[in-house]
């Protein structure tokens, strides 16, 4: 695993708001297949990592995914190179119906413009009806095919989250971002997305996960990285890292 | 290619309402279904509508006016709403699928009508007419090009200012727009060299171009390019990390919706023979906006129907068409606080009140 080319490699990334440096030279790498665990208190820079990595934040450093250096500062350059994010809070838009809001993220680009539309109608068609099949599959993936008419506003917290996961699957990524995916689920929602992850994973999905749900990492990583004030204290398999003094100190100080 | 869309309307599966309450009171299931089309059958929602039917209902509907609409008064009211029609489906692009609030609808108006009367000395007014959309559409796309990074209300500030001073430059630009004195003897609106002149075929003229640009923006609404476009106006950052191209896509939607705007500048300026300065104004900007809340943000119909009753409306009330912009106001207010979905969600907003009262 470690002589090949890592899918995603992170080389010191910064990124600084004013005075503040909230990610601190951050290096990771994310290899095929792998499940990655970002972990750290609240405020650690986890998710100023992964808004610099997808492009929504300035940063400073490299992003490579297969060996390919990706722009950094500009959204959606590396979702072409394959890796997709997913939001804290999820994002759907609660006026577009669930197939909807899965169809925009479809890799296939072509026809689907104004000019198209008024224009070159039979080829408009043949692409997009390509497009609903796949972004059915995705919503049948997570269990939302039966809501694929409702709009979005319908749905609950939990389902609005799967939904984001389906629109990230019909991107068809190789490396998928998930900023808290567990967070709001309850417990029998949580598990079942365990088991969706896993089973994702061992399609050869690569996930780099932030979470603090314990459990849940214990269940799915194969590897974490502890980040406290935008820096990396501990990597290492999750018992590895539960076992290092400096992570407890960091949760612990954390701690009310 | 309008044979595609019907043939797969006709596969019936999930009708979704238009509105959002009455699409989950339904609760239409897609479900799985390896019968219909190939593949699960499931398709999105709005190919469900039946709207290239409502289109040609409107069509028979334009048809028959002239019959109950005589006289040079009564269908220059018509043609009136026509007009504003067309500048409401403009904004309809720019306001209701892209989000951009914007006050420039007169200066692309203007634009276009200014255009269109210079050009059709060099080719007749078909030339005219179509310089004055793409002029206007250009127009439209280098302002928002120019204000690419301003925010909805800054937006809608700046074009506001853009409006103010597009209009003086038109004034002060005499050679061109005739400056105060305006144009005369504009050439009348013609198709293979036959002149239409007479109030009824100008109605027609003006309700034809209407009509074609509902049919584009049905076909616009009936592709991937609206539901990427709504979803940029919604998501912004979350649809760039997407993989969409937000930026030109705006421009795009912005451009289209000043084209129209140019479209019917070049038909008022072709129908009407004269055009000055005082042909446009920052009021125009202000009506079209109110015609697309009236009629509703959510259906290519809202803005045709928002234009023809806020043009009559002052017709039928003649006895207090004093108090126009009083009665402008007043339905304003009533349309956002008791019908948010505009005229066309009334319908919808009847049938769920009655399910509510049957419930209780």
């Amino acid at each position: 695993m470690s002589t090949a080319v890592p899918l995603l490699e992170c080389k010191r990334i910064s990124v600084r708001f004013g005075g503040v440096v909230a990610v601190d030279e951050v290096s990771l790498e994310v290899h095929p297949g792998e499940v990655l665990g970002l972990v750290g208190p609240n405020g650690s820079g986890k998710t100023t990592l992964l808004n610099a990595v997808s492009g929504l934040v300035r940063a400073r450093g490299e992003v490579l995914v297969d060996g390919k250096r990706v722009s950094l500062g500009r959204p959606g350059a590396i979702v072409r190179h394959g890796v997709f994010r997913t939001y804290q809070t999820p994002q759907v838009d609660r006026e577009l119906t669930c197939l909807e809001n899965v169809l925009v993220a479809s890799p296939d680009r072509a026809h689907r413009g104004a000019s198209s539309a008024f224009m070159l109608r039979p080829r408009m068609w043949a692409h997009d009806r390509a497009r609903w099949q796949e972004a059915a599959a995705a919503l049948n993936r997570v269990g939302l095919v039966a809501k694929a008419n409702v709009p979005a506003a319908g749905l609950s917290y939990g389902e609005q989250r799967h939904l984001e996961i389906a629109r990230a699957l019909h991107a068809q990524p190789e490396l998928l971002l998930m900023d808290e995916p567990a967070a709001g689920l309850n417990s029998t929602e949580s598990h079942r997305l365990v088991g969706l992850l896993r089973e994702l994973s061992a399609e050869g999905l690569s996930l780099l996960v932030i979470e603090h749900k314990i459990s849940f990492l214990e269940e799915l990583c194969d590897r974490i990285i502890v980040l406290e004030l935008g820096r990396q204290i501990a990597a290492g398999t999750p018992s590895e890292v539960w076992a290092n003094p400096a992570v407890m100190a960091a949760y612990l100080g954390e701690a009310k | 290619m309008s044979a595609t869309d019907s043939s797969a309307s006709a596969v019936q599966s999930t009708v979704g309402a238009p509105d959002v309450q009455s699409t989950l009171e339904a609760s239409p299931v897609g479900q799985v279904d390896d019968t219909r089309v190939a593949g699960t059958g499931i398709r999105p929602v709005i190919f469900a509508r039946h709207q290239f039917i409502s289109w040609g209902l409107a069509v028979v509907l334009v048809a028959i006016v002239p019959l109950f609409v005589h006289g040079l008064y009564g269908l220059g009211v018509a043609k009136t709403a026509g007009l504003f029609a067309i500048l409401s489906l403009g904004f309809y692009y720019q306001f209701a699928l892209s989000g951009q609030f914007s006050f420039a609808t007169t200066a692309f108006y203007a634009v276009g009508a200014y255009t269109s009367i210079w050009a059709s000395q060099y080719g007749g007014f078909l030339v005219g007419f179509l310089a004055g959309i793409v002029a206007a559409g250009l127009y439209a796309a280098v302002i928002k090009l120019a204000l690419r990074r301003s925010p909805l209300i800054q937006f809608g500030i700046a074009t506001l200012a853009v409006s103010a001073l597009s209009l003086i430059i038109l004034r002060e630009w005499e050679s061109f727009t005739g400056g105060g004195l305006g144009r005369y003897g504009v050439k009348p609106v013609s198709l293979f060299g036959y002149d239409l002149v007479t109030p009824t075929e100008q109605f027609y003229a003006v309700a034809a171009v209407a009509l074609i640009g509902i049919f584009l923006l049905i076909l616009f609404e009936r592709s991937p390019a609206q539901r990427d476009l709504v979803f940029v106006r919604d998501m912004a950052d979350v649809a760039r990390t997407t993989g969409l191209r937000s930026s030109p896509m705006l421009v795009v939607a912005f451009a289209l919706g000043g084209a129209y705007m140019g479209a019917a500048g070049s038909l008022l300026a072709h129908t009407a023979g004269f055009v000055d300065i005082t042909s446009f104004s920052i009021a125009i900007s202000l009506d079209v906006l109110l015609m697309v809340l009236l009629g509703g943000v959510r259906s290519v119909w809202g803005p045709p129907i928002g234009a023809v009753v806020l043009i009559l409306l002052p017709e039928w009330l003649r006895s207090i068409a004093d108090y126009k912009d009083l009665i402008y106001a007043g339905v304003i207010l009533l349309v956002v606080l008791v019908l948010p979905g505009g005229l066309v969600s009334l319908p919808h907003r009847i049938r769920g009140l009655r399910r509510a009262k049957a419930r209780s």
